[in-house]
This record gives C-alpha cells, structure tokens and sequence, in this order.
C-alpha cells in the first residue's frame, strides 16, 4: 500500500466514520462502503490539508478505493 | 418486551422497493429486512422535506441486521400549479398507515425525523395499540423565524406567474439551495466540525443538482405544510417516546424539541452534543445506537456525549 492510499484509506475510516474492515485498496468504492458523506469529508479534508480542489463528482467516478488514491496522488504530483 | 415481527416483510429479505397504491396514485416504499425469522418489529422511517428511501444508507448499515426497516417515500404534499389540492399533515399521517397495512404489519416502531415528526407524532396519537416506540428528532412546535420566512417567500416565488420557478439556471439553483441549506443548518458549528459541514455539503450538492428550484422544492415536499400545525393538540400518551436534537440545531432548537418532548406523557428527551439538524448523517454511528437502545428498551446513560431528562 503507498503513501497515498494510507492517507485516503486513514481519511475514510477516521475522519468520515467508515468501518476500517472493508476499506482496502482493492475494494470497490460500493464494497468500501463511501458514500456521499464520505466522500465530501475527503473533498473538504484534501482541499484544507493539500490545497487540492477536486470535485465530489470526480472523486465519485472512480471504481476502487486504490484509484481514487491514483487520482488524488496524480492532483498531488501535478501540484509539486 | 414481546416482540412481534411482519412474517410478510420475513419473506421479503433483503432490500426491496414496493409500490404503495394509495388513493388515485401510489409511491415507494424501501424494506430492508435480514435473512432469518421475524423477531423484533418494523421501525416505520418517515424522512424529512427532501429526503428519500435512499437517504438512509448508513443509518441501514447500522442497523438492518437488528431490525426491519420501512422507509417510504411519501407522496410531496404539493404537485405545481395544484396548490388547491395540497395534502394536510392527517393526509400524509394516512399515507404512511397505508404502507403498514399494505405490507401486512401489525405493530411497529417509528422513528419521524425533522418534518416527518408531525406524521410519526400523528401515528403514535391516533393508534397507540399499533406503535409500539416512538423516536422524533429535528422537532418543532414551529418553524423557527428565519425557515418560516423562507418558506413564505417560496410559497410568493411559487405564486409568482411570470415566474413559476424563478431560479431557472444552474447559478440561480445553487444560490436558492445555499440559502435553504443556510437555513437548515448552522453554518458556525459548521466551520467547527467537519461532519456538520458535510453533511451541508452533501444536501447542497443534491439540493443544486436538482432541474427545479430547490426552494420550491422545498415547500412543495412539505416545506409550507410546517406553516400548519405541525404539532396537533392532545399529546401522546400510552407509547413509549424519544425526542432527541444536536445541541447546535438552529432550525429546531434545542427549546423546541423539549417543548415537543414535554407534550409526551414520560417522553425521554436527549440532546447530542457536537450535533446539528442532520443527526442520522453527522453521527450516523452514535445515532443509530441510540435508536437500537431505545427499542430494545435499554437503558440510554451509557451513551456519550449526549444529555438526558425525562418528561413528567
């Protein structure tokens, strides 16, 4: 697991409340369990923490919990 | 406590949707039931304005395993352009009984959440032998000033004939819902805690969304029905009560649920702390325990972070 999947798995699990069980990498974000509160607070938390803006919808439209953290890190590097 | 549960919802494991024909149209209604013999009653979900069958997702992770759960999607107490037709609050009361009946339920538990709690309070007054616990929460004699000057201007914007739904665009939309959301929300505790602000987030985003506006919207579902008793005369007695609220809510204040609470004969009131308007979406875990306690008629003193009073 990288650097950026430990950060989106830990914003999922501790800061929007989801179970840690099911929240891997692999897991569909159905299967993870990320829903609409879920994923505002990660919107909200990577805008305040990372100074990224990337929209619900974005972050909705991937399949896995591994690349939604694919998404953000791209966000991430293009920032640097 | 004898429990009682719905062989039909038994045989209907899992999480379906049915029709509910009722009067000259019919409306949805959600049942998610867990596989297994029927041991413990229905909790009948009545959303607030806005809100549907599928508003519950968490609130169902929580707790489906433990009890079957009826969200219907009533029927909005207003269509446009038919405000003579309007449902009353004993209406809609008579739409969600229909539900029970059509789902061959006999006893049930109801939890009536911000303008669902004039039906679930209408249900537990009017048929104590059926409801067996009942759960409000976002509760209000009222609408508090500054919602019932937002639903007057709604009911003057639906008025408005050059203009039957004035915010047309995708800029005017999101400005309506922004104002609804700062309405129904406390936008200080807000910037405080992260799970109030989402949860705003989340109802703006669906509320922006929307090809209509959403303030109409809003009153249309329900919104102008709050102008009309909400609270009917004559109280409750004879069914074990609940009345709970964040300790932030603006839009039913912490004063307005205890004055709902104490129209309840030995009501249990709680207020949530770190908690505004959207309880079951801001501390979906603590709510959903809390819900769970009170129908399995536990005692409540071990939950965090809230305070307890019973009513006389």
């Amino acid at each position: 697991m990288d650097d950026t999947q430990k950060t989106v798995i830990g914003i999922l699990t501790r800061k929007a409340g989801l179970p840690p069980g099911p929240v891997t990498p692999e897991a569909t974000l159905t299967e993870a369990g990320v829903d609409s509160m879920a994923v505002a607070v990660l919107a909200m938390v990577i805008e305040d923490e990372y100074g990224l803006v990337i929209t619900e919808a974005d972050l909705s439209a991937n399949s896995t919990v591994a690349d939604l953290a694919a998404l953000i890190g791209r966000h991430l590097a293009a920032k640097a | 406590m004898t429990r009682q549960g719905s062989p039909f919802l038994s045989a209907h494991a899992g999480a379906h949707d049915h029709r509910i024909p009722w009067r000259a149209a019919d409306y949805p209604c959600r049942t998610v039931v867990a596989h297994g013999p029927a041991s413990a009653e229905p909790l009948l979900v009545l959303s607030g304005g806005l809100q549907t069958r599928h508003s519950w997702g968490r609130f169902e992770r929580h707790v489906a395993s433990r009890f079957p759960l009826v969200i219907p999607d009533l029927p909005p107490a207003r269509t446009p352009g038919q405000a003579a037709q309007s449902l009353s609050w004993d209406d809609l009361t008579d739409a969600a009984l229909h539900a029970t009946h059509r789902l061959r339920i006999s006893r049930f538990a109801v939890l009536g959440v911000s303008s669902g709690y004039p039906i679930g309070y209408r249900l537990a007054q009017r048929h104590p032998d059926r409801v067996t616990r009942l759960m409000l929460f976002g509760a209000a004699p009222r609408p508090a000033p500054r919602l019932a000057e937002l639903i007057s201007k709604g009911l003057h914007r639906e008025a408005d004939s050059r203009s039957p739904c004035s915010a047309e665009g995708p800029p005017d939309r999101l400005r309506a819902a922004r104002e609804l959301v700062s309405v129904l929300t406390n936008t200080e505790a807000a910037e405080r805690h992260l799970l109030i602000k989402a949860a705003g987030r989340v109802v703006l985003d669906q509320l922006a969304a929307s090809a209509d506006d959403p303030l109409i919207r809003y009153v249309h579902d329900r919104g102008f029905l709050l102008l009309r008793n909400p609270l009917p005369p004559g109280g409750v007695r004879g069914v074990p009560s609940l009345v709970g609220v964040g300790e932030f809510d603006t839009a039913t204040t912490v004063a307005d649920n205890r004055a709902v609470a104490a129209t309840i004969s030995g009501a249990t009131f709680i207020v949530m702390k770190n908690a505004d308007h959207l309880l079951h979406m801001e501390r979906d875990a603590d709510f959903a325990t809390l819900v769970a306690l009170f129908l399995d008629g536990r005692p409540l003193s071990t939950l965090q972070h809230c305070t307890i009073e019973t009513m006389p």
